[in-house]
């Protein structure tokens, strides 16, 4: 199995996702096909993927080049790719 | 005729079928500020838009997405996506869906207030969906 998709699974049933890396998010999305829109100069990033029936899924991570991610971040991350199939 | 904006919602949820329904789940035209930070975060949450065209115009664009204040002052600039319409039937206007999900934080604005969100198509502004952000109403006593 591919290591994002390890990763997506394991993101998917930790239900306290509080050490999960910036990296580690982006191998996930990624490995999903998404690609990183145009930033500015702060630390947010939004990740976009287009779903099977055409919606364009954005998501918004935090890159401080260090840490982990707030869990809520990941949660959203997940539940987004939930409600939209990337999660099979 | 050109392109026109059909309709476009605020949406706790979107989604479009392969026969091109759409569904929509919980419409709003309200962002509370639960948070008290400024820039005040946008919640997860959907646009939903449904563009009309001549058929002379072709099928395949480009969608941006425009925030704007009440001073028509720019606040974001985002999504230059491609855009594809289909036919809906002889003597129908061809027709493209856009869905976007955006997730929390992705769209913050300064402060309180009216704002817009413009469509643009090919860099030509088609319509807006108005979006206020207010404090939250006070409890049910």
């Amino acid at each position: 199995m591919a290591r994002w998709r390890r990763l997506l699974e394991q993101m998917a049933s930790d239900s306290d996702p509080r050490n999960y890396t910036y990296d580690e998010a982006v191998t996930v999305l990624r490995g999903l096909g998404f690609l990183m829109a145009p930033h500015g100069a702060g630390s947010h990033r939004a990740w976009r993927g287009v779903s099977a029936t055409g919606t364009v899924v954005v998501i918004g991570l935090v890159d401080k080049g260090h840490g982990t991610l707030k869990p809520y971040l990941v949660r959203e991350m997940i539940l987004q790719l939930r409600q939209h199939g990337f999660l099979t | 005729m050109g392109v026109k904006l059909r309709y476009a919602h605020l949406a706790d949820f979107a989604s479009v079928d392969a026969g091109g329904k759409v569904t929509i789940v919980g419409l709003f035209g309200q962002i509370y500020d639960t948070m008290k930070v400024r820039p005040i975060p946008f919640p997860l949450f959907h646009i939903v838009a449904m563009f009309e065209a001549s058929v002379t115009e072709g099928t395949d664009h480009r969608a941006q997405l425009q925030l704007i204040d009440q001073q028509k002052r720019t606040v974001l600039r985002k999504f230059d996506l491609p855009i594809r319409f289909g036919p809906m039937g002889r003597g129908q206007p061809l027709q493209a869906p856009l869905l976007l999900q955006l997730g929390p934080g992705v769209i913050a604005v300064p402060d309180l207030g009216a704002y817009e969100f413009r469509f643009l198509i090919d860099g030509k502004d088609v319509g807006g969906l108005p979006v206020a952000v207010t404090e939250p109403p006070p409890p049910p006593e």
